[in-house]
């Protein structure tokens, strides 16, 4: 089916006749609690329950999430630091992600690539391009790279994903992959080539509010997008990633469905790692109409902390998008990975800029600079943990 | 002919039933079970099960276990 | 003792969390071990029987309590298979404890011949309660091999030695779906209350009840202990935060205002 052909008149729950489908019980069980959870529903005799226990249950996850919790946040961050020490000890792993193309088929309202947006230049590297990128960056000493194009299969197709995972495996040690949501053959191929993560943000867990959102391209149906990860794991991705656009649907709510699909993941394919990003709703080049919930610094760590207290072993990712002083603090709190060295824009990091970036960055520390920043702090900068012994 | 029960040599006559074995040696047939070579036989079958010679009987019942 | 509170397992419905052993001590005391325990599932072993007039154990096992036959004696799973088999057309039931044990000395059970031996019964029908070692890769197969329950051993049999591997059934209970019975080691009722005070579903014990001065008596602490740890397990436990305010140097201090 054409994506052309996928409008806002498309049913958001109607896969096309190309889609796996799978079975969907981890996708019932987060929409039924997600639709049952209140945030106010919580007392601060329950904040205080929960946080005596050592391992929480959804329902204390919901309890951390609420307006209850907020008076504790210092309690919360002083119980996350403590798990990600117990964890991770002082280890903060670097990345940095590299757009490989900025074509997209979707029309998100909210973001500047989509479909509708003609102010931005669009662009695609060629695999030449790609490998000059790569080597570029792998100056810089990273070891992990995060490679993302727009949702178009039409000019990102999974072969051009392929190749470019090929030549990423050969000068980086970890390849993370964030690109249309996809099938699990498509996701056992990219394994083979080498990727080894695959991130997805399902945006929002509200199918209303999606709808209203997602209005045109495959990305429209929600079914398929929420179940990238389980496919990614099936096709023998070692590791996914979650997350909501924080700001869609109010916060608190899209935060609980994002770790309740995580930790039912987890519990499903034991073997796989987890990661959280926690991306909020930002300025943007170029984006449509939309009305959105404001997310503030202090509701933001309340959720990073959340996540930590709830499933300590999970990484998390803060982004760029966030600003330096956020970045810094929250590195000595919760956060295990940080990008370093960051431009969204295609081609930039060789010098060779052809295409717009997808937003703007708030904090553009080279990879040096955040290794200092890192050891100031009494943290130790890693690159990558990891041998891919396949 | 001769068949052996839990262990033991044992001289019985052609055509004995299990379940004539079984309270023919004062077990209750209501609290055992028994398996002829290797293979557990249904109690319902025990009338009707002739034993041949050279059978491995073991009669066996629950007793106290942790 | 929350009648609403019922154990479920393999399709029967248990108000009791106190499972009794049979063994190591006279068939006279179990009937009021087991009455003064409040226990509603009993193990007992298959073996050779006898025609010395032996009082048969199940004369003392009261009408109405569920029988727990256990494959004790078999060191692999083809001998837990034959003794389940033939534990069955006693016609006492379904359940069947697997427990497989080539250590003579520690009596360790054998953690995979048990996940063997749980995929063959279950596919016969039986509703398998397994006996392990704390391992949680092997719960999670034990489960996904259909057993009904799993019953990870607190310390070695016998030797009454309280709750060695506590984190590890910690583990289980938290994370595998069908219930937790703590199985062998318990030593004394303070131990039974604290490991359902964790959450675990149900307690087994033999040796301590056995080798009690009191047998009756000390089958009936058990039962308190079972249920003072469960009632605390549903009540939440208490609170020892009592404030909001934090460490002297503050983490949050950077969000301002």
């Amino acid at each position: 089916m054409q994506t052309e052909s996928i409008t806002r008149e498309h049913d958001i729950w109607e896969y096309t006749p190309d889609m796996d489908i799978i079975e969907t019980s981890v996708l019932d069980q987060v929409l039924e609690s997600k639709q049952a959870y209140n945030p106010d529903d919580y007392t601060d005799a329950d904040i205080k329950s929960v946080l005596n226990k050592t391992i929480l249950s959804p329902n204390d996850l919901g309890a951390l999430l609420s307006p209850a919790a907020t008076p504790y946040l210092e309690t919360l961050a002083q119980r996350a630091l403590q798990e990600t020490k117990k964890h991770f000890g002082n280890t903060r792993y670097l990345f940095t992600p590299l757009y490989i193309a900025n074509h997209c088929d979707n029309s998100c309202i909210y973001c500047g690539f989509n479909k509708e947006n003609d102010i931005i230049t669009r662009a695609k590297l060629d695999l030449d391009a790609v490998e000059r990128e790569l080597i570029s960056i792998s100056k810089s000493g990273l070891q992990e790279i995060l490679m993302l194009t727009g949702e178009s299969p039409e000019y990102s197709p999974i072969e051009y994903i392929g190749e470019a995972v090929k030549l990423a495996k050969k000068h980086f040690n970890i390849v993370g992959l964030e690109i249309y949501p996809a099938n699990v053959a498509d996701y056992t191929y990219l394994r083979d080539c080498g990727a080894d993560f695959v991130t997805v943000f399902q945006e929002t867990y509200n199918p209303e509010i999606y709808e209203r959102f997602h209005i045109g391209g495959k990305k429209r149906i929600f079914p398929y997008r929420f179940a990238a990860q389980e496919r990614a794991l099936k096709g023998g991705m070692r590791g996914v990633a979650f997350a909501s656009l924080l700001g869609l649907d109010h916060h608190r709510k899209d935060a609980y469905a994002t770790a309740l699909h995580a930790y039912l993941l987890q519990r499903k394919y034991p073997h796989a790692e987890i990661s959280f990003s926690v991306p909020r709703i930002r300025p943007i080049k170029g984006s449509l109409d939309g009305d959105f919930y404001e997310v503030s610094e202090r509701d933001l760590l309340q959720i990073i902390c959340a996540f930590r207290i709830f499933m300590p072993f999970a990484g998390i990712t803060i982004s760029s998008r966030e600003n330096k002083i956020f970045r810094d603090n929250v590195l000595k709190i919760a956060a295990t990975k940080v990008s370093a060295g960051v431009d969204t824009g295609i081609g930039a990091h060789s010098g060779e800029s052809v295409g717009d970036e997808q937003f703007e960055i708030d904090d553009n520390r080279s990879v040096s600079q955040m290794k200092d920043y890192l050891k100031s702090a009494g943290l130790e900068p890693v690159m990558s943990d990891y041998i891919d012994a396949r | 002919m001769n068949i052996t029960l839990n262990g033991e040599r044992l001289d019985i006559a052609e055509g004995t039933s299990l379940e004539s074995l079984i309270e023919g040696q004062g077990f209750e047939l209501a609290r055992v079970i028994a398996e002829v070579d290797e293979h557990v036989v249904s109690k319902s079958d025990y009338d009707d099960y002739i034993l041949h010679e050279g059978a491995d009987i073991l009669v066996l019942s629950f007793v106290g276990g942790g | 003792m929350n009648s609403n509170d019922k154990l479920t397992i393999g399709g029967t419905e248990f108000t009791s969390r106190f499972i009794l052993g049979s063994g190591k001590y006279s068939h006279e005391l179990i009937s009021a071990a087991i009455e003064r325990g409040g226990a509603e599932m009993i193990t007992v072993a298959l073996r050779r029987a006898n025609t010395s007039g032996d009082d048969n154990i199940l004369n003392h096992i009261p009408k109405g309590i569920t029988l727990l036959p256990n494959t004790s004696g078999a060191r692999d799973a083809k001998e837990a298979i034959r003794i389940a088999r033939l534990a069955r057309e006693l016609g006492c039931g379904d359940f069947i404890k697997i427990e497989v044990i080539r250590d003579s000395k520690y009596l360790l059970p054998d953690n995979n011949e048990t996940i063997k031996a749980t995929e063959a019964l279950a596919k016969e029908g039986f509703k398998v309660m397994a006996y392990m070692y704390p391992d949680l890769n092997v719960a999670r197969d034990l489960v996904s091999a259909g057993a009904s329950s799993v019953m990870p051993l607190a310390a070695p049999i016998g030797t009454n030695m309280g709750l060695a591997t506590k984190e590890f059934i910690r583990i289980l209970i938290d994370e595998i779906d069908v219930p937790i019975i703590v199985d062998a080691g318990i030593g004394r009722p303070s131990e039974a209350c604290q490991v359902m005070e964790m959450g675990a579903d149900a307690v087994m014990a033999n040796t301590a009840v056995a080798t009690a001065g009191d047998i009756p008596l000390m089958a009936d602490a058990f039962r308190q202990a079972i249920i003072a740890g469960r009632q605390a397990y549903l009540a939440g436990l208490g609170r020892v935060i009592t404030d909001k305010a934090a460490a002297s140097s503050p983490l949050t201090g950077f969000l301002g205002e």
